[in-house]
This record gives C-alpha cells, sequence and structure tokens, in this order.
C-alpha cells in the first residue's frame, strides 16, 4: 500500500505554473478561431461506454483504451478521441436539431501506449466537427480553420497535406484482388514500404497487369506539392480516383484565392485508417517535430452508426504537440505568470490593502496581497517569487514602494483620507 | 540544404550501410576513425550520423530526433510502431525460424507449447497466425540453450548459417520470414525535408536497383 504515492500513472504529468499558461493561452486562441467563425464549443463526458467505440470502423485498438466497470458492471472507457462522442451526440441528442450542426471542443483524451516510448496516455485535443453538410464548402471550411487555427496559436512552419481516400479506393476497386491482399497492399503503402510493396506486387503478376503494377507502385511515392495532381491523373482511369483527384484540385484553387495555398501539400498515398474516413483527408506537420501536429478529414459513415445517415467532417489539433513546438521557438505569451505589485501590510489594515490591491488591478496590475505579518518575510517572497515592487502600506498616509531589483524605497501614493 | 540526421545501428549493419553510401559517394570517412564521439557531421550533404542500438534507433527516428534510420527487420517486426520503411537494403540477410530439437512434436499433442525467444512479440504472431497456443518465455541471449535444459519445446529465433543450431543439435522446423536491413524514415521529416530526404533515398535504391 502507498507504493504510488509519490508518483503519477506513465504518460501522464503535471503542468505546472508558465507552462500551464502557455497551454490555457493557446487553448483559448484556438478556440477563439472556431467560435468566430460559427462553430459552438461542447464539453462531452470524461467516460463513455465502451460500445460506442466497439465498431469495426474505429480505428482505436481495444488494448490502448483505459477502461474501467461502473456500479452495475458495464465497461466504461476513458474517452480516447472526442470524435466518437460528437457523432454519438449527433446520432441521439442532437437528431432533430439544426443541420449543418458546427460544434468545437478542447478536451483531454487517453490512450494507453506502450511505457516508456515517450508518448502520451493523456493529452488534450482542440478541435471541430463540421456535421450535416457534404461537398467542397464544408472540406473548404473545415481545412481553412485548420490553417487559421494554426496561424493563430503562433506556428508558421507547417504544411497541411490532403489526400483522399476516394483516390486510393478507386484504383483498388479496379484490381481483382481478395479483401486480404488489398489490405496488404494498403498496409505497404500507408507505410511507405516501398520494398514489401514491390515484392508483394511482383507475386501477384498473374492476376495484375504490368501496367497495374507500375502504378501500385507509384502510390507511396506521390507526395509533394500540386504538380503532383496532374501526374496522379494519368496513372488513373478509374472515375472515383479521377473524381477524388478534381476535388482535391477545386479545394486547392480555392485556397490558392484566398493566398492560403503554400501552406498545402499532398500525399495520395495517405490511406490510414481507409473504413473510417471516406473522403478528403487531412493532416499537419510541422518543422521540428517528428509527429503529425492536426489530422482531420471527412467520416460520413460514423455518425450512422448512432442511427442516423448525416456526413461529417472536421479535425483534432494536439495541442501538447504544439507547445513543444512553440516552446523550442521561445514562444513568449503575452503577461506574464508574476504579479507585479504585492502589498504588505498589518493586519488591522487589510481591508486598506485590499482596496489599494482591487484600484491596481483595475489599472491592469497584476497584484497580490502579502500573507505575511514581518517586512522581511514578505520581501523574502516577494525574492523567490521574482515581485519586484513590494508596497508597504502601515496605516499611515503614505503608501511606499520598495524596488528590489534598484534596492530603493520611494513615496508611491497617498492614501485618501 | 536542411540537415538529415541519420542513425544507425551500432555493428554490422553500420558498416554495411557505410559501404552502401560510399559506393554511393556520400563520404563517410568521418565515421571510419571514431574515438568516443557519439555524432558525426558531413558536410558535403549536410548530413549527421549517429550511433545507437537496434530499438533505440527505431525510438529516435519515431521520435523525429533522428530523420533516417538504419534498422533490421527482425527489430521493426518486434517493436512495430509509426515510421516509413523506405528502402530494403539487401544487407545484414538473416531469417527468423522455429527451431527445436530433433523429433520435437511441435504442432501435435493437446498440450500447450512453450516457446523460449528474444522476439515475443515475432513469436506471439507467429504462432497466433497458424491459431496455436503456446506459453512464450522471454530469453535475453543464447536462446539455444533453453530446448537444451528443457526450459521449452522450441525456440524463434534468427538465423543466418544455421551453424549454431546445428552445433547444438537443433533443427530448423520452420522458417517464419527473411530479414533484411532497412531505411526507415521519420513521418513528418520525409515531407519537411522532402528534397534531400528523397535524394538520399533515389540515390541508394538506385544503387541497389543496379546491382540486381
Amino acid at each position: 500500500m502507498g507504493r504510488w504515492k509519490k508518483s503519477i500513472p506513465e504518460g501522464t504529468r503535471d503542468i505546472l505554473f508558465l507552462d500551464c499558461a502557455h497551454k490555457k493561452h493557446v487553448e483559448s486562441l484556438l478556440k477563439g478561431v472556431y467560435l468566430q467563425r460559427g462553430f459552438m464549443e461542447i464539453i462531452t463526458p470524461t467516460l463513455e461506454f465502451y460500445d460506442i467505440y466497439a465498431g469495426e470502423s474505429l480505428w482505436i485498438d481495444q488494448e490502448n483504451m483505459y477502461k474501467l466497470f461502473d456500479s452495475k458492471g458495464r465497461i466504461l472507457v476513458l474517452r480516447p478521441d472526442i470524435t466518437t462522442p460528437i457523432a454519438r451526440l449527433a446520432g441521439t441528442k442532437l437528431k432533430e436539431s439544426f443541420y449543418p450542426l458546427k460544434l468545437c471542443y478542447s478536451q483531454n483524451v487517453f490512450r494507453t501506449n506502450e511505457n516508456l516510448n515517450g508518448k502520451r496516455n493523456e493529452f488534450t485535443q482542440s478541435g471541430v466537427e463540421l456535421i450535416g453538410c457534404k461537398g467542397l464548402r464544408a472540406d473548404l471550411e473545415v481545412i481553412i480553420t485548420a490553417i487559421k487555427a494554426l496561424l493563430v496559436a503562433g506556428v508558421e512552419n507547417f504544411k497541411l497535406e490532403l489526400g483522399h481516400v476516394g483516390f486510393f479506393k478507386g484504383i483498388m476497386d479496379e484490381l481483382p484482388l481478395e479483401k486480404e491482399d488489398k489490405e496488404s497492399i494498403r498496409r505497404f503503402i500507408e507505410n511507405k514500404n516501398f520494398a514489401a510493396l514491390r515484392d508483394f506486387l511482383n507475386d501477384k503478376s498473374e492476376v495484375l497487369t504490368k501496367e497495374k503494377i507500375d502504378v501500385l507502385n507509384m502510390l507511396p511515392a506521390l507526395f509533394g506539392d500540386i504538380s503532383l495532381l496532374e501526374r496522379a491523373k494519368k496513372l488513373t482511369s478509374s472515375p472515383t480516383a479521377i473524381e477524388a483527384l478534381n476535388e482535391i484540385q477545386k479545394i486547392y484553387k480555392m485556397l490558392e484565392g484566398m493566398k492560403l495555398s503554400k501552406y498545402i501539400s499532398f500525399d495520395l498515398g495517405m490511406v490510414h485508417h481507409i473504413n473510417y474516413y471516406t473522403g478528403l483527408i487531412f493532416r499537419a506537420y510541422i518543422d521540428g517535430t517528428g509527429y503529425d501536429v492536426l489530422y482531420g478529414g471527412r467520416y460520413d459513415g460514423l455518425v450512422s452508426n448512432f442511427g442516423i445517415e448525416v456526413p461529417a467532417t472536421g479535425f483534432a489539433i494536439n495541442v501538447d504537440r504544439i507547445l513543444e513546438v512553440l516552446k523550442k521557438e521561445n514562444y513568449h505569451i503575452s503577461g506574464s505568470i508574476t504579479p507585479y505589485y504585492i502589498i504588505h501590510c498589518s493586519e488591522e489594515n487589510l481591508g486598506q490593502g485590499n482596496e489599494l490591491l482591487e484600484d491596481l488591478v483595475k489599472k491592469g496590475y497584476k497584484c497580490e496581497l502579502s500573507l505575511y505579518s514581518e517586512k522581511e518575510a514578505t520581501i523574502d517572497y516577494a525574492k523567490k517569487r521574482e515581485i519586484d515592487n513590494v508596497l508597504f502600506l502601515d496605516g499611515e498616509k503614505e503608501v511606499y514602494r520598495y524596488n528590489i531589483t534598484k534596492d530603493t524605497l520611494e513615496l508611491f501614493v497617498k492614501v485618501e483620507e | 540544404m536542411k540537415n538529415v540526421k541519420i542513425a544507425l545501428t551500432k555493428g554490422r549493419l553500420e558498416k554495411g550501410a557505410v559501404d552502401i553510401f560510399e559506393k554511393v559517394g556520400i563520404d563517410c570517412s568521418i565515421l571510419k576513425d571514431k574515438g568516443r564521439k557519439l555524432i558525426f557531421h558531413q558536410d558535403q550533404y549536410n548530413l549527421d550520423f549517429f550511433l545507437a542500438k537496434s530499438n533505440d534507433v527505431v525510438t529516435y527516428v519515431e521520435h523525429g530526433v533522428a530523420d533516417l534510420g538504419i534498422v533490421g527487420k527482425d527489430t521493426l517486426m518486434e517493436l512495430g510502431g509509426s515510421y516509413y520503411e523506405v528502402v530494403d537494403l539487401k544487407i545484414g540477410k538473416c531469417k527468423f525460424v522455429v527451431a527445436a530439437k530433433k523429433d520435437t512434436n511441435l504442432y501435435s499433442g493437446y498440450n500447450q507449447k512453450k516457446i523460449a525467444t528474444k522476439y515475443p512479440e515475432v513469436a506471439r504472431r507467429h504462432f497466433a497466425s497458424k491459431g496455436m497456443d503456446v506459453e512464450i518465455i522471454k530469453i535475453e541471449g543464447s536462446v539455444e540453450l533453453a530446448p537444451i535444459l528443457g526450459l521449452a519445446d522450441a525456440i524463434v529465433d534468427i538465423m543466418e548459417t544455421g551453424t549454431t543450431l546445428k552445433e547444438n543439435g537443433l533443427v530448423v522446423l520452420e522458417e517464419v520470414c527473411p530479414i533484411s536491413a532497412r531505411i526507415i524514415a521519420n513521418v513528418a521529416s520525409l515531407k519537411m525535408k522532402k528534397a534531400e530526404m528523397e535524394q538520399l533515398i533515389k540515390k541508394v535504391q538506385n544503387y541497389l536497383d543496379g546491382r540486381e
């Protein structure tokens, strides 16, 4: 008993002071962008029934979820994502609501990673979901919001990479292959495992034409700038695939018109969670971090798990990863967590002291009331806390300011009678 | 030119990889006389090489502190993780095999079999795919000892020539899969440093294709 009393679980952490202020600030910047664009914030429970995550189309494995039982023995999970609870909402409470629904959130999610591999088991996702709207306008709205959110948060060297599930599906549908073989090919393309893909396809040379094999071999390398799309169009005659490319191209043109295209790149070999996503998909990378910091896309099938057929798209930003990058770039938020003044006064004068504090706060200064009755103790504390100005209020008419750095004492204010 | 960091698995694979790099015109002389240094900067292509244990190569690449890594397929199979596996270097070739003492009846009978291995995940997946329920015992070195001493019915291990197995009276029951060294790439780096990394990867791939 008590062996773990002084530890915290692997993959979690305490976030203190300046780090905490940074995080809350960035979260509020992101949320600001969503709210300004008409998204409405929601909060969902930290605990959900396991059942909502137990569908075949879901991409999170059960071993990566924290599970517990409620008092009736039902299985609960600490939510591993926010999109699924929102789909649940859309299919139940909000079923009769107005559509399209524009929702946003900033909440923690929980996933169990292998211990000691440096990944977080609890982290904050901030994002939007646009439910009940198909087509270019909705996809574009979500992508613009994503770019704006990253920019407003202070991230600059990023690329938002677009892909489309339809491109891969269109090409694969024309192949005379078993489901398992298609899944192997998908996995090789997702991991850009050129060698394994090539070997695998060579073994299939009896059922696949050389032409088709060549095209498949090229898929993992299909990432880069806009010139890629024209190249990709020559590779396939599948109407689904061509349609997908046209969709991406249209989005790109629109973004170009908005001067946002410099943030865009493409990866047509982005074929992860293909049973989950149904259309345009995207993720963002920042210079200086090895992970994606944002991912999203169209998932028209998810809400139907909860009873109604509605299209949906959205994205989630990993706030903690963004913070790591911003920290590396010596990112500073406006304002500080250190008060400008500390007021020292005797017990009888606390009322007066508090009045002075409120007055200074009104003027925009961060200010605290000393908890000590000894002057030396207050000064000592102020030094440790790096508060530069100590105000002495002794029940006299004058308030004196002692500046710690300069070691000067001067008249600060005359207290009104 | 953006800096590209390459993590090399110490030992045999390092030598093989350096050979290939030199063949494609990437000067690796800095890696010849190492001393106690851990990171080696190469000006010609603005590369940083560093040496690590195989498992750590994967960790470094996953976190993006290394952009590229050179590591055996055995390690990748055991650890999993998210990275791009971009080139098969075709060096360090060997096989995962199931081996046991002669006349071991591993695939029959109803008793649960014990498997000793340095690669529990590889072993677990292999027997699961065969529908066999086995008990896996993790051993850190000289796995061949386990069946000899009677700790396990069979082993799953890497076999290069088969000499060690033979000398210890073990026979191969089954080949699981071939193994060779791979270049892996961090998912974000491959996009953010596309030009530099693609150039390297292409050079190596072209050389390998030409050699075939």
